[in-house]
């Protein structure tokens, strides 16, 4: 995933769109025999390298039974594949484009997910390079279509256009002040979901949440993409204010709460990924609301990356068995912090 | 459609009982008949015997046989499990499962027709289609304004579009 600085970045993380494709008159992965996936992954594979596309060049194709458990861990990581992909241990593979912003997960839960993921907010950006790659892989292959529900997915809840498109978004105010409940009930009205990510349902690691369109149906790309967008534009603008808010009066309470979490962050000698992460959304409050000078958003962004168990390991040495974490995740975080 | 065992109620569950010749035979049930089926068998009599050679009366056999019957002649996705994980398996279920299906598409998506992007293969045809609905719009407009030369002239475009 791209942590670097884009549209809105203080507060909207990255874009992700998806779009979700099957194969005409091929069973889909939930029920089909290897043999019929295993041909699914040549034919996609044969669509973007053999393409007269420039961009054919630009992928690399990662077959899952190839794999060893610490590459798909940090395939996860990186949100270039799901973890679902990873529970197939043959027939089943991602091709990731050099850039990471591109990956084409075959047989997951269909046979084609397309997915594009750019820093910021970028909707506009990220479908266009789907809808690209979509278009690529159409002159190889015959999706299963149907004039009624549109692009036919194994799962119901994905038909019509087969896309969601998603904003990551960090919502410290908002979780401060309690107000993501109300977010959450006013998305359901504009028939979008809010939900936490790294976390189960609305409890979320870092006041990080999601936003994305829950119906496919019905509904045109583009006005998938303007309902999104209009949304996550009143979430942020809503995040916004609370900042105003929380940080008028010079607020002392909350002041030294982001100087004391900097400080854990800059001299722990042990830290556990939760904390880590909420100490991390609080100073990128911080640093955004000019409480901590000095400090780039894009550095913490990384930091709220690379501290995952399998993306540390590629930054720090960490011992086989993982034993000693904690410590060589604080001592990354001083590191990074102290440079 | 009545369900064609109690011919009262709505028919919501239709199989398709493909035989080894090939033979196809359509049953359309209602959700009440259809449990009752599923359960008691004794309406499938003729068709399990024929299909699976069962002779015995006694009724869980009959049931398994029954629950097997209830599924997409392609994927062999069965009623039961399309229900428990709530994913079809194939293309194909969407048309075998339709009366299942349509009314759970509608509960998550509040709409049924699909919009946007289609398939290269369809493109035209959804051209042809909306270059029609202009046409009948101006050819309401014409008629409306009395000017039936020009309605005339798109009645004749319209007819060469859907010919």
């Amino acid at each position: 995933m791209v942590w670097k600085a884009g549209d809105n970045f203080d507060i909207a993380i990255s874009t992700r769109v998806r779009i979700a494709r099957n194969f005409k008159d091929t069973i889909f992965p939930n029920r089909a025999a290897d043999t019929a996936l295993e041909n699914v992954c040549l034919e996609v594979c044969k669509a973007v390298i053999n393409s007269n596309s420039y961009i054919s060049n630009e992928f690399d194709y990662i077959y899952m039974g190839n794999l060893s458990d610490a590459e798909k861990e940090k395939l996860i990581e990186k949100h270039l594949i799901s973890p679902n992909l990873t529970n197939r241990k043959s027939a089943a593979g991602a091709l990731i484009n050099k850039s990471e912003q591109i990956s084409i997960m075959i047989n997951e839960e269909d046979h084609i997910r397309i997915q594009c993921i750019l820093p910021g907010l970028s909707l506009e950006d990220a479908y266009d390079m789907a809808d690209k790659i979509d278009d690529l892989l159409e002159e190889n292959i015959t999706f299963a279509f149907d004039d009624k529900l549109g692009y036919l997915t194994a799962c119901p809840t994905n038909l019509g256009t087969g896309v969601r498109m998603s904003v990551m978004l960090h919502l410290p105010a908002m979780a401060l002040t309690n107000n993501i409940t109300s977010v959450l009930r006013t998305a359901g009205r504009y028939g979008l979901t809010i939900r936490g990510i790294y976390g189960e349902g609305t409890e979320s690691m870092g006041d990080l949440y999601q936003i994305s369109n829950q119906n496919s149906l019905g509904m045109t790309e583009k006005e998938i993409l303007l309902n999104v967008k209009a949304v996550t534009k009143g979430v942020i603008k809503r995040e916004r204010e609370l900042r105003k808010m929380l940080f008028e009066n010079d607020n002392p309470a909350i002041k030294d709460k982001i100087m004391r979490s900097y400080g854990v962050l800059k001299y722990a000698e042990k830290i556990d990924i939760r904390e880590s992460m909420q100490l991390l959304s609080v100073i990128r409050l911080g640093a955004d609301m000019g409480i901590i000078k000095d400090l780039e958003i894009e550095k913490i962004n990384m930091l709220i990356k690379n501290i995952h168990p399998a993306l540390l390991a590629d930054v720090i040495e960490i011992d086989e068995e993982k034993m000693n974490i904690d410590i060589k995740r604080a001592e990354y975080i001083k590191s990074v912090l102290n440079s | 459609m009545l369900c064609s065992k109690c011919k009262k109620r709505e028919a919501v569950v239709f199989l398709t009982i493909v035989e080894e010749t090939g033979e196809k035979t359509q049953l359309n049930l209602c959700e009440v008949c259809a449990k009752e089926s599923v359960l008691n068998s004794y309406m499938f009599d003729n068709f399990i015997s024929a299909l699976f050679n069962i002779e015995s009366e006694q009724n869980e056999e009959k049931a398994v046989g029954i629950t097997s019957v209830i599924k997409c002649p392609k994927c062999g996705l069965t009623y039961d499990e399309l229900m428990k994980c709530g994913k079809t398996g194939c293309d194909k279920c969407y048309e075998n499962f339709s009366s299942v299906i349509m009314p759970i598409v509608k509960r998550i998506h509040g709409k049924e027709q699909h919009m946007g992007k289609v398939i290269k293969s369809k493109q035209f045809d959804m051209i042809k289609k909306q270059e029609i609905s202009r046409l009948q719009a101006k050819l309401e407009e014409a008629v409306q304004s009395e000017n039936y030369e020009k309605a005339a002239e798109y009645r004749d475009m319209i007819k060469a579009y859907t010919q």
